[in-house]
């Protein structure tokens, strides 16, 4: 049988960096926000080898500051378009409040480094939630769209169109070719 | 903005047998902000050629036109796609067909991008962009490339 898999959050590269550091017996201290602390420095001989270790799971240290902001920021709406929490705040306040920065600052930033803006790469997360929940095949289309908190199935797909070029039934069509291709 | 680009570069390849396209692509390309390197192959076997090389160096994204002689863009889709490898390396088919069968033919078998051919310079610049960044995303975000569609 085949297993399609998915990631939803950034526990399991945590869970990565954990267990390697455990292996080097370092301690270390977890935050929830998603970055992990050490007592002093790690031991320039230990670096490389954690390094390549990581690696293999296609995980990195990251050392750019702007850039740790830039990925909690990522880190932030990959939680909020991947959990159904009722959003009462709008997502320019609930990223201040989080990070501490002005919103000015932070989406300036994030569209510096990653070649496009905080609104842009939101939507692109939601549509990348619908096209797994398309292809789980559990719930119609109806259903995604609630779930996903678009005001209409019309805007879902409109979205869903504009985003990717082709329509919700042509990403069906093709899916359905790929499961019963080889590829 | 510029810092980012000088520290990331994109590994582009483009197959495409027409000289001239070949020429009007790296010149839109350039004519980019993004940082890049650039490859170009005159045909398909060319391109298959070195990619049966288990050691070479893949690119992030491989333009490929889908109107070749010889072995066609879908011949080398296929056979690029049976090769495990090159699994996290995006195709997109560059062509001239707007058809909707090519379209879903394609993106079916493996491509990632769809692109109709644009007949003038600024409508290619902008284009080729946006195929570029957002193409960086699914490789810097960890977001799954086996549902990566564009079609533009």
């Amino acid at each position: 049988m085949k297993f399609n898999i998915s990631c939803n959050s950034i526990l399991a590269p945590m869970r990565i960096l954990q267990d390697q550091l455990d292996k080097l017996d370092i301690n270390y201290l977890k935050h929830e926000e998603g970055y992990v602390e050490i007592a002093g420095n790690l031991p320039s001989d230990m670096r490389p080898q954690l390094d390549d270790k990581l690696s293999r799971y296609s995980v990195a240290i990251i050392e750019d500051e702007k850039e740790c902001l830039v990925q909690r920021v990522k880190n932030i709406l990959f939680e909020v378009v991947n959990t159904n929490k009722h959003q009462v705040q709008t997502l320019s306040c609930y990223l201040t409040d989080r990070l501490g920065f002005s919103y000015g600052y932070i989406s300036g930033l994030f569209a510096s480094h990653t070649f496009c803006s905080i609104e842009q790469y939101t939507i692109m997360l939601r549509v990348e939630r619908a096209k797994r929940m398309i292809i789980e095949d559990e719930l119609s289309l109806k259903q995604i769209s609630d779930a996903l908190s678009y005001s209409s199935l019309g805007h879902f797909s409109k979205q869903f169109k504009k985003s990717t070029g082709i329509t919700l039934s042509d990403f069906r069509k093709i899916i359905l070719r790929r499961k019963n291709g080889n590829y | 903005m510029v810092e980012k680009y000088e520290r990331d570069t994109m590994k582009v390849m483009l197959a495409d047998d027409d000289a001239d396209d070949r020429m009007f692509f790296e010149e839109a390309l350039n004519a980019t902000s993004i940082k890049h390197e650039l490859a170009l192959f005159e045909d398909g076997f060319a391109l298959m050629d070195y990619f049966s090389d288990p050691e070479c160096a893949l690119p992030h994204i491989l333009f490929l036109d889908l109107n070749m002689p010889g072995k066609s863009g879908i011949q080398c889709l296929e056979e690029l796609r049976a090769i495990p490898r090159l699994r996290d390396m995006s195709i997109a088919i560059y062509s001239t067909s707007s058809a909707d069968r090519d379209i879903e033919d394609t993106l079916g078998k493996g491509a990632n991008i769809y692109i109709q051919k644009p007949s003038n310079f600024d409508k290619l610049r902008k284009v080729i962009s946006h195929v570029l960044k957002t193409n960086w995303q699914f490789h810097m975000s960890g977001l799954n490339k086996e549902t990566f569609f564009l079609n533009i």
